[in-house]
């Protein structure tokens, strides 16, 4: 071989050997995706080497396995033994000699990380991180997954705040960040101006945005225990360092430069001037606690009340001019603000979507069976409180379509389906409520399977024929699962009861559809707010009561004679042709007595009250520290004449039956 | 000494059936009229319900009924007291259902009496006796009456402290 050849061939390899030290570092699917990298070089590189082609077979299987999500462990191992091989072949020193060992994020942040004590005074500034850092790290995120998806690639929108991080982590003294978002820079570097970022590279500075995550969250359980660990981040700088010289060293063809990857400093100052129109719409942001946001609007709805009574009050007096105009104006300006503050906590469902999406796009990789994600109306907006409750059972449900809907590319290919699963989020409003959709295209629900589970389980009779809904209704029941087999993501037959008791909690329902063969599509409902509610006022025990108008579905006509029970036992109401099981709130049963047809997380039920008062939209609070659990009670609201009415929670109060 | 240099300081006085009983006034927030209380289904019987503290929804402790006294009808003079409580390291405010307040009293260390052995009942939620003006208060440690199951013992001693005197 000649010597220029076999120099270039170095060069490659000590970059290669270095992103082959990583594989395990990072995810699952980044090392399959490496390994890839690693088998295609070595096809084009030493592909024509004799002596070298049977590690060349050996990675190829190496790489088919770690595809297919087969023990990422030994199969790095071996590529990084073909490498050292490789090496030796050539001629040249195995670059990473004892630092090759596989090593898992975990692994990283343990492995020589020390301890940073904080003083008192320094806590203010690693809040502001705190604040700061996990925003950043979103942004960044959230464009390294829509150049995965082929979106619109726009490397600035990363080097923006990657270059805030950095100047933040080495403000705070973080330097081996600080040097991390700088390899990180150094690698977007020649792709500046490119349309596209290579999957590898996208998959390497995701690595290294978990890295990040990791050492935020440290930060974040650390700061009140007056210190945190810092996250010995020099593997992943080093490999990313040699990653970037091969990039280099490819593109200038060049062996010279492998060794000296080139300073970023001209570059960086190029990023601040471009930076600053980005900059100058963030100083009119004002970050606020979400404490403050809360008293703000507990200040407001009080105001509302008060108001309320004043207007009320002119009114009586039957008063007209002046007094009335204003007594009319006052709540027009009270409602406004009341919307206005309200409207302060909603942000975008973007950043959600893109955790999820991120999630999706790992376990995909991991299970074999990659897919592409679709987001629609990721600026739609939602409350924050929703935003963070809502990623737990999207994840379930991602699990879910994964382990049951989705297929493995050679299945989808055999049913004439693009190789690529496909799953799509979207999300909108619709009258008072955030709708959430989840879609997938694999196989969808399998309905003889379900119904003959419900036989097996006795839910269903032998020979009883039950409805597609009732059926797709038992995937959410506990206990009932179709997986023919437990995987570690799912299929224990907690998962979809799971997503509807959380999504139940944040006063929503959730509903699934399908159609064989096509696919699934799940839709959650919420309401847009976690702080107001539609309720209905209802009066019962000499109390007035307020509970979703939601899950109202209507007022009957209450008659005792519709009453049966067993004994002393569960009673029920019979009425237009239903028997609905009757829950006791202790109403008296007489004059004015409704009975109220009401349904949560796909259980019906009647509850009779001793009067119906009406619809207001009510501000929920918490009753507090002493009164955190009580059964049947979701909370308090302060009603128009300033005391305070209960919130029924009607999901606990169906599983007692009675509410005292 | 750490327990005097503890419990010395201002305490709001405030009756209940015939003892008067002081908290240390830091704990207090405010003194409200009675108003109406909102019951909770299914609440320990000693918590009256929840009230409205603008715009706050404060749950409201009877006292009377914690500490195992019969009721009696509400009169104009009874009052919330609402405090901040240390509960699993989170404050919380409390209201605290009293027959009536009486006054703020500045209690040196040296007028603090430890309560008398009294059979094995540990009284762990009374920081001590308050011995001035010819009068006898409960120092009650307020945490701990809030966050205890059982108040028991409190009765018995008053009693004893009046078998004593007589």
């Amino acid at each position: 071989m000649n010597p220029a050849r076999l120099e270039a061939l170095l060069g490659s390899l000590n970059a290669l050997a270095a992103t082959a030290a990583l594989i395990d570092a990072r995810s699952p699917l980044a090392a399959s995706a490496q390994a890839d990298a690693v088998v295609a070089w070595l096809q084009t590189s030493i592909g024509d080497i004799p002596e070298l082609a049977s590690q060349l077979s050996i990675a190829e299987r190496v790489a088919e396995g770690l595809r297919r999500g087969l023990e990422p462990e030994p199969g790095v191992e071996r590529l990084n033994s073909i490498l050292e091989a490789t090496f030796r072949c050539i001629g040249g020193p195995y670059p990473l000699q004892g630092t090759l060992a596989p090593m898992t994020t975990e692994a990283l942040a343990t492995t020589k990380s020390s301890f940073l004590e904080l003083s008192p005074d320094e806590r203010e500034g690693w809040s502001d991180f705190l604040v700061e850092a996990p925003e950043l790290l979103a942004a960044i995120e959230g464009q390294l997954l829509g150049s995965l998806r082929h979106d619109a690639f726009d490397p600035m929108a990363i080097l923006r705040p990657l270059h805030t991080l950095k100047g933040i982590c080495g403000m705070l003294g973080l330097l081996g960040m600080n040097r991390l978002m700088h390899v990180c820079e150094d690698l977007l570097h020649p792709y500046r101006q490119a349309k596209e970022l290579p999957n590898s590279a996208t998959e390497v500075l995701l690595g290294a945005m978990d890295l990040l995550r990791a050492q935020i969250d440290a930060i974040a359980a650390g700061l009140d225990q007056g210190g945190f660990n810092v996250i010995d981040v020099s593997p992943m700088e080093q490999a990313m360092k040699l990653m970037v010289a091969g990039v280099e060293s490819a593109g200038a063809g060049d062996p010279a430069t492998v060794t000296v990857p080139a300073p970023f400093d001209p570059s960086a100052d190029a990023i601040t001037s471009e930076n600053e129109p980005q900059a100058r719409t963030t100083e009119n942001v004002i970050r606020i606690p979400v404490a403050k946001m809360d008293t703000l609007l507990e200040a407001v709805s009080e105001l509302a009340i008060c108001q309320a009574q004043v207007t009320g009050g002119v009114l009586e007096l039957n008063v007209h001019g002046p007094l009335a105009a204003e007594a009319n104006r006052l709540e027009k300006i009270s409602r406004q603000l009341q919307q206005v503050v309200l409207s302060l906590r909603m942000v975008p469902v973007q950043p959600l979507f893109n955790r999820i999406s991120r999630q999706a796009y790992d376990l995909g990789r991991r299970m074999g069976k990659p897919l592409r994600v679709e987001l629609e109306g990721g600026e739609t907006e939602v409350d924050k409180g929703l935003v963070e409750e809502l990623f737990e059972p999207l994840l379930h449900l991602v699990r879910n379509a994964l382990d049951h809907g989705l297929d493995t590319p050679e299945q989808r290919q055999a049913t004439g389906k693009a190789p690529e699963g496909c799953l799509k989020l979207a999300a909108y409003h619709q009258g008072s409520e955030f709708v959430l959709q989840m879609s997938d295209d694999g196989r969808g629900f399998d309905l003889e399977a379900i119904a003959a589970k419900a036989r097996a389980q006795g839910r269903l009779r032998v020979g009883e024929e039950a409805s597609a809904d009732f059926l797709v209704d038992l995937l959410f029941q506990p206990g009932f699962s179709t997986a023919a087999q437990l995987t570690d993501l799912s299929g224990r037959g907690v998962g979809l009861d799971a997503v509807r008791r959380r999504v139940a909690d944040l006063k929503g329902t959730v509903k699934a559809e399908a159609v064989s063969g096509k696919g699934a599509v799940f839709t959650l409902r919420l309401p847009l707010t976690m702080a107001l509610m539609e309720a209905i006022l209802v009066r019962t025990r000499g109390e007035r009561y307020a509970l979703p108008a939601a899950n109202v579905l209507r007022f009957l006509a209450w008659d005792v004679a519709g009453r049966h029970a067993v004994g002393e036992g569960e009673a029920w109401y019979e009425a237009a042709g239903k028997s609905l099981p009757l829950v006791d709130v202790g109403a008296e049963g007489t004059g004015r007595a409704v009975a109220m047809h009401v349904s949560i997380g796909g259980r019906q039920a009647c509850l009779v009250v001793d009067e119906v008062l009406g619809k207001q939209q009510v501000v929920i609070k918490a009753l507090g520290g002493l009164l955190k659990e009580v059964p049947g009670i979701g909370g308090g609201a302060v009603l128009a004449d300033g005391r305070v009415g209960l919130i029924l929670d009607l999901d606990s109060l169906l599983k007692q039956h009675a509410l005292a | 000494m750490e327990m005097n240099i503890k419990s010395t300081g201002k305490y709001l006085t405030f009756k209940l059936a015939e003892e008067e009983y002081g908290v240390a006034i830091l704990k207090v927030r405010e003194i409200i009229g009675l108003m109406d209380i909102t019951a909770v289904p299914r609440a320990p019987r000693h918590i009256r319900g929840v009230v409205n503290l603008r715009g706050k929804i404060v749950p409201v402790l009877d006292l009377r009924r914690k500490f195992g006294m019969p009721d009696v009808a509400t009169r104009k003079e009874n009052c919330i007291v609402t405090a901040m409580i240390a509960n699993d390291g989170e404050d919380i405010l409390v209201g605290l259902l009293v027959d009536s307040v009486s006054e703020v009293l500045l209690v040196s260390a040296e007028e603090i009496e430890p309560v008398p052995a009294l059979h094995d009942v540990k009284l762990a939620f009374v920081v001590g006796l308050a011995k001035t003006q010819g009068k006898v208060r409960i120092l009650l440690d307020i945490d701990k009456v809030v966050r205890e199951e059982s108040l028991e013992g409190l009765l018995e001693l008053g009693q004893e402290m009046k078998a004593s005197a007589a």
